[in-house]
Formats: C-alpha cells, sequence, structure tokens
C-alpha cells in the first residue's frame, strides 16, 4: 500500500492537467500484453485526444509506439500495489484499463489465483491510493455462471455465481469483487466492469477459440444450450467506448442473436463427440489432470446450460452497437481459419 | 476357376429324388409352414393394420407419411435431428423450420388421438401481448403442446403461443431441447415479461409442478395459483389475461401414485406411477385417447390499473383469484356438458 503523503501530493500535482485533458488522455493498461491490452494501445497510439499511455506488463506490447511507457510489473508479486501506484501518480494517470486476466484456465491454479483474484486487490489498492478518476475491468459473462435456474437473458443485476469448481471463473468472480468493493469505498472513483461474451476473432485467442480450433468437439447428450459470441472488433469498440467515456457500474457486452450449440458445431463443420454427462466429466476431469486436453470436466455446465446475457444496459447507456452478430463473428472467426489469415501477431491485425 | 470340361475325378451334384439322405428332409412336414390360417403372413398384419387405422385415423397418419415419401420423411428427420447451421433461431430458441417440421405429427395427435374441441379462440388477439392461464393437467405437461397446437391450428392469424414451461422439464436430456427449439422457455419473471414485452402471447400454468402433479382423486381441482406472479406479470407489461381451460388432459394420464425417493438423485419432482407407467415401462407414457376440450374465456383488461399495482398486494391476490375462479367455472361448465370421457 502506498502511504498517505503520496496519495495527497498525486492529487495536488494532477488538479492542473485533470483540467487540461479530459478523461481518458492518460491511459495505463494492465496486462498490455492481452489482446484487449495490445488492440487499446494501438487505438489511443491513434486517437489525437490521448496523450500518454502507461503499458504494464511483464512484457512490452508489440504495438506501443512513441506514446507508450512501458513499464514492467509482476501483478504475482507481494509489492505490486505499491509500485503500481508510485507509477500511476507519477504519470499522471486519470483513466485505469484492468485486463490482465488469463484466457485459459491454468494447471497451476494457485499462480492464477494470485494473478486474477489477488492481482485485482493489487490493482485495486494502487487505484486508490493514486486516487485514478476511472477503473475500466474487462470481465466475462461466465462470471454469472452455467445454471439451470438462469433466465434466458442475464442482465447486470443478477447474482455473480460463478461455477465453483472452476478456478479460472472464480478468480474472475472475485476480480469483480474487488472491484465492488472498490466502488463501494471509493464514490470519486468510476468504476466500469465489461462483462464480454465468449469472444472470437481472426486474431483473439483463449479457451473459447482453442476449443473452436479443434476439428471434433464434445457434445453433451440431450443438451443444447443457446451460446452468444462477440467479434473481438466489437469488444474493443466497447471497451474504447467506456474508456471515453463516464459509465459507471457493470455492462453486459453480447451481441445480437444466438446459436444453438449444435448449430456452432455445423457451422464449423465440427465433428461432434456425443458423450452422456455422467461419462463425460469424468474423462474430461482425468484428461485435464494428464494435461492432454484444455479445460476441467466442471467447466462442461458451460456446454449443458446457457449462460447468454442481455445487452440493452450498454446499448442504451453507452451506446454500444455490435457490428457482428453471434452468427456472423463465428463466421468471421471460421473464415479466417479456413483461409488461413489468422494473423500471426497483433502488429499484423491492426 | 471352373473348367467347362466335366471332371470325372470331382463327385457329381447330388440328385435330390434319388438321394436318400435329402428325400427325407423333402418329406419333412411342411403342413406347420403352409396351414391355411396364415397368422404371420403380410397380408394379414397388413389388413389388421388398416383395420385398426380405421379405427383411430390411423389411416390419415399413414397417408401423411404416405403423401411425404420416404425422401421427404428421411429428410424432415434429419432436419429434426441434426440442426443445420444456417437456421435462424429466435432470441428464445424458437426454430421455426423445426416447428414446421413437426407440426404434422403433432396435428395428427391432436385431430385423432385427443379429437380436441376449441371454443373462444377469438379471445385470443390477432397481435399484441397476451397472457393465457391454464389449468395445469395430466402427469407428463402434453398439455401445453397442445395449447400451442390448437391456436395455431385454430387461429385466424396461426399465433404461435410461447408456452412456459417448469424447471425441470426445460432441463430433462433432449425434451428440453425439443421443447426450445419448438418455442417453449423456461418459467421465470425475467423470461415472462421479456417476452410479453416482445409482444408475443404467453401461455402460462400458474399451478405449476402441483397442477400436473395432483393425483387422479383430486383432478379437475384447481391448486392454488403461486403467488400471483402471473398476475403481476399481467400487470406490470399491461397484458390482457386469458383463462383457459383443458378439460380431457386429467383422464389422458391418470396419476394414482408418486414415487418420491428415486426421483429426486434424477432431478425431477417425482416419478409417476400411471395405470401403464412403471409396469410397461417407457410405453406407459403414452396418454389415453381420451377427448379433450380447450375453451378460452373472455379476457380480463387489467391494463388501466397501470404497472404500479403490481406493488398492492390485496390486488394482485384478489385478482390472482378472480382468474383462478374464471378458469374454475370454465372447467366445470365443460365437464357438467361432458356425457364421456372416451368420447366426449
Amino acid at each position: 500500500m502506498s502511504t498517505p503523503v503520496e496519495k495527497r501530493g498525486a492529487k495536488g500535482s494532477r488538479a492542473t492537467r485533470r483540467e487540461a485533458a479530459p478523461t481518458g488522455a492518460r491511459v495505463a493498461v494492465t496486462g498490455a500484453c492481452t489482446y484487449l491490452g495490445q488492440r487499446l494501445i494501438a487505438a489511443l497510439e491513434r486517437d489525437p485526444a490521448c496523450e500518454h499511455i502507461v503499458a504494464l506488463d511483464i512484457a512490452r506490447p508489440l504495438t506501443a509506439r512513441t506514446k507508450t511507457r512501458f513499464v514492467r510489473l509482476d501483478l504475482t508479486r507481494p509489492d505490486a500495489d505499491e509500485t503500481m501506484a508510485r507509477t500511476l501518480v507519477a504519470d499522471g494517470v486519470q483513466t485505469l484499463c484492468h485486463l490482465a486476466f488469463l484466457g485459459f484456465p491454468s494447471h497451476s491454479g494457485a499462480w492464477a489465483h494470485e494473478l486474477e483474484a489477488i492481482g485485482s486487490l493489487y490493482v485495486m489498492n494502487a487505484a486508490a491510493a493514486a486516487s485514478v478518476d476511472k477503473v475500466v475491468m474487462s470481465s466475462t459473462t461466465m462470471v454469472y455462471g452455467p445454471y439451470p435456474d438462469n433466465p434466458n437473458y442475464l442482465t447486470e443485476k443478477h447474482a455473480l455465481r460463478g461455477l465453483r469448481a472452476s478456478r479460472w471463473v472464480s478468480d474472475k468472480v472475485g476480480a469483480e469483487h474487488e472491484l465492488a468493493r472498490l466502488a463501494k469505498e471509493r464514490s470519486d472513483i468510476t468504476t466500469t466492469a465489461l462483462r464480454f461474451a465468449p469472444v472470437v476473432g481472426p486474431a483473439h485467442k483463449s479457451l473459447i477459440t482453442r476449443i473452436l480450433r479443434r476439428p471434433a468437439m464434445l457434445r453433451l447428450m440431450g443438451f443444447d444450450p443457446l451460446m452468444q459470441f462477440l467479434h473481438e472488433e466489437d469488444a474493443v469498440a466497447a471497451l474504447l467506448l467506456a474508456v471515453r467515456g463516464h459509465h459507471p457500474g457493470a455492462y453486459n457486452i453480447v451481441p445480437d442473436g444466438v446459436m444453438y450449440y449444435s448449430q456452432v458445431l455445423k457451422l464449423g463443420g465440427k465433428l461432434p463427440l456425443p458423450l452422456p454427462r455422467i461419462l463425460a466429466a469424468p474423462v474430461a476431469t482425468t484428461l485435464w489432470n494428464l494435461e492432454l486436453v484444455d479445460m476441467p470436466g466442471r467447466f462442461l455446465d458451460f456446454f449443458r446450460y446457457s449462460f447468454c446475457a442481455d445487452g440493452t444496459r450498454a446499448r442504451e447507456s453507452m451506446g454500444f452497437a455490435p457490428r457482428y452478430s453471434t452468427r456472423q463473428a463465428l463466421q468471421a472467426f471460421f473464415d479466417a481459419r479456413r483461409a488461413g489469415t489468422t494473423p500471426r501477431d497483433l502488429t499484423e491485425a491492426v | 476357376m471352373v473348367s467347362p470340361v466335366e471332371d470325372p475325378s470331382q463327385p457329381k451334384p447330388r440328385d435330390r429324388a434319388r438321394d436318400p439322405e435329402l428325400a427325407d428332409l423333402t418329406d419333412a412336414p411342411f403342413e406347420l409352414f403352409e396351414s391355411e390360417r396364415d397368422v404371420l403372413s403380410l397380408r394379414a398384419i397388413g389388413e389388421a393394420l388398416q383395420a385398426a387405422g380405421r379405427m383411430t385415423g390411423l389411416d390419415e397418419l399413414v397417408r401423411i407419411l404416405d403423401e411425404m415419401g420416404a425422401a421427404k420423411v428421411r429428410a424432415a428427420l434429419s432436419r429434426i435431428l441434426f440442426q443445420p447451421a444456417e437456421r435462424v433461431v429466435d432470441p428464445f430458441g424458437l426454430d421455426v423450420e423445426f416447428y414446421e417440421a413437426v407440426f404434422p405429427l403433432v396435428r395428427w395427435i391432436h385431430d385423432h388421438w385427443f379429437r380436441i374441441e376449441t371454443t373462444g379462440i377469438e379471445h385470443i388477439p390477432d397481435a399484441g401481448r397476451a397472457l393465457i392461464v391454464a389449468n395445469h393437467s395430466g402427469t407428463i405437461p402434453i398439455d401445453g403442446l397442445m395449447v400451442v397446437t390448437t391456436a395455431h391450428l385454430n387461429h385466424a392469424q396461426g399465433r404461435r403461443l410461447r408456452a412456459l414451461v417448469e424447471n425441470f422439464v426445460y432441463h430433462m436430456p433432449w425434451v428440453g431441447a425439443l421443447f426450445a427449439r419448438g418455442g417453449a422457455v423456461r418459467a421465470c419473471q425475467e423470461n415472462a415479461t421479456a417476452l410479453l414485452e416482445a409482444d408475443e402471447a404467453v401461455l402460462v400454468f400458474p399451478e405449476g409442478v402441483k397442477g400436473i402433479g395432483k393425483l387422479y382423486k383430486k383432478r379437475y381441482r384447481l391448486q392454488r395459483f403461486g403467488r400471483g406472479g402471473a398476475i403481476k406479470l399481467a400487470l406490470s407489461t399491461g397484458s390482457p389475461i386469458i383463462p383457459c381451460s383443458i378439460v380431457g388432459a386429467e383422464e389422458a394420464m391418470p396419476l394414482i401414485g408418486k414415487v418420491s425417493w428415486l426421483a429426486r438423485p434424477l432431478g425431477i419432482p417425482y416419478i409417476p406411477v400411471t395405470p401403464l407407467m412403471p409396469f410397461l415401462g417407457p410405453l406407459g407414457l403414452i396418454p389415453f385417447p381420451t377427448k379433450w376440450f380447450i375453451d378460452f374465456g373472455e379476457p380480463i383488461e387489467v391494463g388501466e390499473l397501470g404497472p404500479d399495482a403490481v406493488h398492492d398486494r390485496v390486488l394482485v391476490n384478489r385478482l390472482n383469484e378472480r382468474v383462478r375462479r374464471e378458469v374454475q367455472s370454465l372447467i366445470d361448465k365443460r365437464l357438467a356438458a361432458r356425457k364421456s370421457v372416451i368420447f366426449g
């Protein structure tokens, strides 16, 4: 934790700068090397309204140009919050984007927990200590959890039930709780949580895209949930809206339209592997323990019950209008795969 | 290779007439297979089937299948079983092509199995939101399917009702997936509100599991209408309430007992014991061909009360009781007029 002296100093020195430039002019990005981080930095580099970017990660983002200052930050270190607060104050950061989340469940659950849940605690500590104006955090609709009593469209008001057996999801719920705690304790900081539907696209990499790349996909016999897939461009557009505007609260960032899981398989020309759930879960868990598959067995519930979210709030108060529907996003993803136009790194995509 | 010239070393083919061993076989008593009363001949089976068909409208089913042709039946089956990717589903999963593909079969059940008679269909508006409140019965929720079918068949605009179904049905393997494709939606306040705000006609069974799970001796006695959720829904969305009674479904699958202890691990509220159910296995799930009557009553307009009336608990309860009485009186009227369970 930073000292009160630092905090006071930060406020004094930043007051003049804040009057001169609108919010969003000085931005810090944690997880700068994630897909969203690199795309955000690329967009802000081109944006004349943005004057300074601080990229916080363990490696330098490829899209960093002249405005970006790279600061090495490892969120799993216990002193991460202090280092980060110092950087935020020194660079007069107004908007903090917290994007340091894993796209894949890790076999090293303890490390992932330190990075995502505890890392978020450090980030919120630093944001509070440096008194930034705004914190924008990326999240996922998976935090609602796949449950049979979910309504077809979950709104932002629903409890974040997550999936207790999956640490990957629980840590994201933990990060949301840290953000909510910051919002409760510091009314002067605007906090925005963007809950993205599973993101697909030619360049984005995550567990979902990895599963969708397989020629054969597991299917739970008798279950066919409705699904949403957000195109990566729409995810970036929503993130930019949140960084540039004033939107307190949580927002579901979802596309128009839904598809049955069986339709997703058909669209991608996948070979379905139907298994009864009672068999699929232990098989998947065993394979996961042997590090042969991408997801643990309990994660299969996401292919059993739908967790579609309602995007009305983002549409109405953020003005977010998705350009791709679920089907178009998936089509774009599969087309890019088939044509072999998947960019190797993000500098090509941008 | 077989040489055209006869090889003397090879034995000659055995002559059936002269060979004593073969003669024994030919003399075997074949009367068994040539009896006059040919029980297993295809013709007899065909005749028996035709006779059966004339009885319950099976000929109609055969005609439907015949008209469709084998190729079309296969195509329809594959359409049902294998969802093509390019098919567009509505936000709640209704798949119109699937609906149309299975409709002939459901229609056959409607026309020939239950021989459903419908009155008051004009009370369902041609467009715009409406909340249809019906009694629930019959062990397995086939009554919802029949109300949806009868509305689609008889309504001037062929409206597709969106039925709200209980959790446990919606998440039964296969069953839930089929229901969702056919336009059913899991029953909860959020889903119902979203559907009504999209100006759909929504069918609800406020009795819920209590309705289908009541024993035969309690038939046609309406259970409590939940906690007034349906009324609150109508008030908050300004939808007219259309009472609806279903008579005949109670006897289609009379519930004489329930097994609860085995049901809990299976995730269903009960395992039904019907006259046929545990003894005939899955065949016991075929309902009796009772005659059904579906009557829609006068709409109850609640729009002028305004959405704030939701918070008036006494009013909600009073309206709830009024709707329940309306449905009960529709049932009672029909029961008084009915002479036979099977023939109506």
